[in-house]
């Protein structure tokens, strides 16, 4: 049984910082701050990655009216090496911290972290940052190389978004939650992460649905991190071959969607922000308002490490599952 | 003439190169490095030099060019020096180039900042 239900965890509040790039989009008058450059007014792009998760961070404290010391733990999560944007970023604030990694599909882990320390009218805030030119530096090759894009990659999204969990009754409830396994078909192509992810994704949704006896009509959407178009389609084929007979409408997955008609990004978003900024700029709204009432969140994490491609080893995935519902 | 052919040539290495980019998991590295042995291999018979008496700088700006250079630094020195010309000559005629590289992207790396 990898699924756990949750009796009283809620979303106090939510909030987001991103960059011109990611206002153009799906999201576009749905982030509360955008950045006209990459660089965010910093020297470089890793304090600029840093500046976005402190402007989520405080976005989110000025939304709810609460102050830093109010919370009882921050749980965040980024891409860079070292966690460098969480610890660096976080260095001077007197609360405690949990930095986590566990790639895209981070915002999911930290929520479920954090959810378990949201109890007694506790309040935690989980945050997760990426940055589109500082992956690409640790991850791929220098930005002053100006690499030609490959057809299959996906662009890290730049932005971060924030979300303080509490147990008192908010609009937004976890329900659930179902923890990835860790998944590896011997997919070797660094540029193309989503079919490596997708297969992830199939094993976390499918045991969630066994767990919890759903399936995809009971959810009003199931949505998959940073798969990309490929990826999704991968998914798709993975469900039909294995007999799964429901309409597949709601399935849709967060990377497709969020540089809508954008052709310089190739197969969509990916990164720790790219599923955090969609949940917090388009899905939890929607929650909240009452146009849907339950949605199973399934952010992805290709674990791939630079070091291990070097040395011709696979690149292994992983995906958990939250379970957000309307409170009744 | 000239022009035409330098062009031709040209050309045909980048498409060479942009198809095995797409088509293959080979790096800009690695398709760099396999036109250099290309144009050194090229040396066999005098090739490549009567491609630049054709092509002009339509053969002498592409990276085979480079691997031209390297086997004639080489073979120059070894005439002299025997096998030891082969550590003594081989960057001989392409040291321009590659000092030029250095000095041009170190300017270029105080002045401007990366956009993404």
């Amino acid at each position: 049984m990898r699924t756990y239900k949750l009796d009283s965890t809620y979303v106090l509040n939510y909030a987001t910082a991103a960059t011109i790039n990611e206002d153009k989009g799906e999201l576009r008058g749905k982030l509360d701050t955008v950045f006209d450059d990459i660089y965010c007014d910093e020297k470089n792009y890793e304090l600029a990655e840093q500046k976005l998760m402190k402007t989520s961070i405080e976005n989110v404290l000025k939304k709810s009216n609460l102050r830093l010391n109010d919370l009882e733990l921050i749980v965040s999560g980024d891409l860079m090496n070292q966690l460098m944007t969480t610890y660096y970023g976080l260095r001077h604030i007197s609360i405690p911290v949990i930095g986590i990694y566990s790639a895209c599909s981070s915002s999911a882990l930290g929520l479920i972290i954090g959810s378990n320390y949201a109890v007694n009218g506790k309040k935690v805030l989980v945050t997760t940052s990426s940055h589109y030119a500082a992956a690409e530096r640790q991850f791929r090759y220098p930005n002053e190389y100006g690499l030609q894009k490959k057809e299959v990659v996906t662009t890290t999204t730049s932005g971060a978004g924030s979300i303080i969990l509490t147990s008192k009754k908010h609009p937004i409830q976890i329900e659930a939650y179902t923890l990835g396994v860790i998944q590896d078909f011997n997919y070797k192509d660094v540029n193309d992460m989503g079919g490596a992810m997708s297969i992830a994704a199939y094993d976390t949704i499918t045991t969630h649905f066994k767990d919890t006896n759903r399936s995809f009509k009971d959810y009003d959407y199931v949505v998959t991190g940073d798969l990309g178009s490929l990826g999704l389609s991968v998914l798709k084929a993975l469900f039909k071959e294995n007999g799964y007979t429901d309409s597949l409408d709601n399935l849709v997955d967060l990377g497709t969607m969020i540089y809508k008609g954008c052709p310089e990004c190739y197969m969509g978003g990916s990164g720790c922000a790219c599923s955090m900024l969609m949940l917090c700029g388009k899905y939890l709204p929607m929650i909240e308002n009452g146009k849907i009432n339950s949605l199973l969140y399934v952010p992805t994490g290709a674990l791939h490490n630079p070091i291990a491609v070097f040395q011709k080893q696979s690149i292994p995935s992983i995906a958990h599952a939250i379970v957000f519902r309307k409170a009744v | 003439m000239t022009y035409i052919y330098g062009a031709i040539y040209c050309g045909l290495i980048c498409v060479i190169g942009q198809f095995i980019y797409d088509h293959t998991k080979l790096t800009a590295g690695h398709i760099t490095s396999i036109f250099v042995v290309i144009g050194t291999l090229l040396d066999f018979g005098d090739l490549y030099d009567k491609l630049l008496v054709l092509c002009g700088a339509g053969a002498s700006l592409p990276i085979t060019s480079f691997g031209h250079s390297l086997i004639h630094g080489t073979m120059f020195e070894t005439q002299g020096n025997g096998f030891l010309g082969i550590f003594m000559g081989m960057f001989n005629l392409t040291t321009p180039g590659i000092t030029a590289a250095i000095i041009f992207s170190f300017i270029v790396a105080l002045i401007f900042k990366p956009k993404s």
